[in-house]
């Protein structure tokens, strides 16, 4: 069974791996694509590190929920739409929306992606 | 090696070159990458990187050069790059790791990036 | 300068591994004014053999591409008149691509390494199944040993 500290180090050295960064760099606080450059190839690099070191199966738009972006109904004029931003919180009930709701502007969706996300996913997925 | 590098833009000595490659649906190896859909290889990208630190490093009225590639980190593409385009390829060298000589290298077409690398090259043993 | 980089295929644990060849010689029309095998080349060799072991998964009905390369190293060199053996390791599977490992090596002594992501070919880029299309395949797969002649 891991601890908290077990899997907080397991996911920075995923996210390190993946982003070809020095796990000092890799902070809870850090969002994948504004601090840490992360593209749209690197968060499936992500979803493969992830489920080798935790032994876990990622279904596709579990962790990084593309609809977002594809879905008419999930955004109007670059804004998302309550049901867009009922989507995220249904596909991330780990995920923390209020200063997202703030501003919901669909550009701002990736600085929900922080290292720190993707440890209570892992933390949710393992049930925790 | 096949001529990658069509044409030198700009030459810092030792520091920054900036080099163009054109692709010609003429050239070979589009004939099976892939066979009626010719997409430049990323492997090729990552040679065409490799020439451009060749130039940079050497003196262009010397023969033979003594860099070979000795390592390449977090090559990412953002498009495919296609017969009927020109790729510009920029490499920076970075602060040395060691005995190799690390560089950072951009690619872009028409403005738009294309490809990333970091990747290193070192000088090829005696007796070669 | 053509761009078939693998030989032979020895081995193919289909969803698992692969284990093939590669002949360097200075017949392949590229050489200059160097005397090794270009590493990009090496990495290439690397990356078909892997590109062949995720389609074989799927009966070679779909196509494959490079979705990102992770790491490479070069510790030596290939020469002319050298066997490349490759062998591939798929160390992450998805529907989207795998995440895969490998190894180049002449007798033993490793030429190149690297881990790299292949991913399926976006649907909209999929070649159309033409009888061509699919027979040029199938003489491929004969070629390198992975399919026999009579094999459909």
């Amino acid at each position: 069974m891991l601890d908290e500290q077990q899997i907080v180090a397991k996911v920075r050295t995923c996210v390190a791996t993946a982003l070809g960064k020095d796990e000092d760099e890799v902070t809870q606080e850090k969002v994948l694509s504004r601090d840490l450059e992360a593209e749209s190839i690197d968060y499936l690099d992500i979803t493969f590190q992830l489920e080798k070191a935790f032994g876990i199966t990622i279904q596709k738009d579990e962790l990084f929920p593309q609809k977002i972006f594809q879905d008419d109904a999930f955004v109007k004029d670059g804004v998302v739409t309550p049901k867009g931003v009922a989507y995220l919180r249904e596909k991330l009930p780990f995920a923390d929306l209020s200063g997202f709701q703030r501003d919901p502007k669909v550009a701002r969706v990736p600085e929900l992606f922080t290292v720190g996300l993707l440890v209570n996913y892992v933390k949710t997925k393992l049930g925790r | 090696m096949y001529d990658f590098i069509d044409r030198v833009l700009e030459c810092e000595s030792g520091q920054r070159i900036v080099a163009i490659k054109a692709l010609a649906l003429n050239e070979e190896f589009f004939q099976d990458h892939f066979p009626g859909a010719p997409v430049l290889p990323g492997a090729m990208i990552l040679e065409g990187f490799v020439q451009a630190a060749r130039r940079c490093l050497d003196d262009p009225a010397g023969g033979g050069s003594p860099w070979i590639l000795h390592a390449a980190a977090n090559l990412r593409f953002n498009r495919f790059v296609s017969p009927g385009d020109v790729l510009r390829l920029e490499a920076k060298r970075e602060e040395s790791e060691g005995g190799a000589t690390w560089f950072s290298g951009h690619a872009t077409c028409d403005g738009e990036t294309v490809c990333r690398v970091r990747f290193a090259v070192r000088r090829r043993a005696e007796g070669h | 300068m053509r761009y078939l980089l693998v030989d032979r295929f020895l081995e193919l644990e289909v969803g698992r591994r692969a284990v093939a060849r590669k002949c360097v010689s200075r017949g392949e029309r590229f050489w200059k004014d160097l005397p090794e095998y270009p590493a990009p080349l090496v990495l290439e060799a690397l990356l078909q053999t892997a590109g062949h072991l995720t389609r074989a998964a799927l009966g070679f009905k779909r196509s494959t591409m490079l979705g990102k390369i992770e790491s490479a190293e070069f510790p030596g060199e290939a020469l002319p008149g050298d066997t490349i053996r490759l062998e591939v390791n798929i160390v992450g599977r998805r529907p989207e691509g795998n995440l895969c490992e490998g190894t180049a090596d002449v007798d033993g002594r490793v030429v190149g390494r690297a881990r790299f992501l292949i991913l399926f070919m976006p649907p909209d880029r999929e070649p159309v199944a033409t009888p061509y299309v699919l027979d040029r395949r199938r003489r491929f797969l004969q070629a390198v040993g992975i399919k026999k002649r009579g094999d459909s």
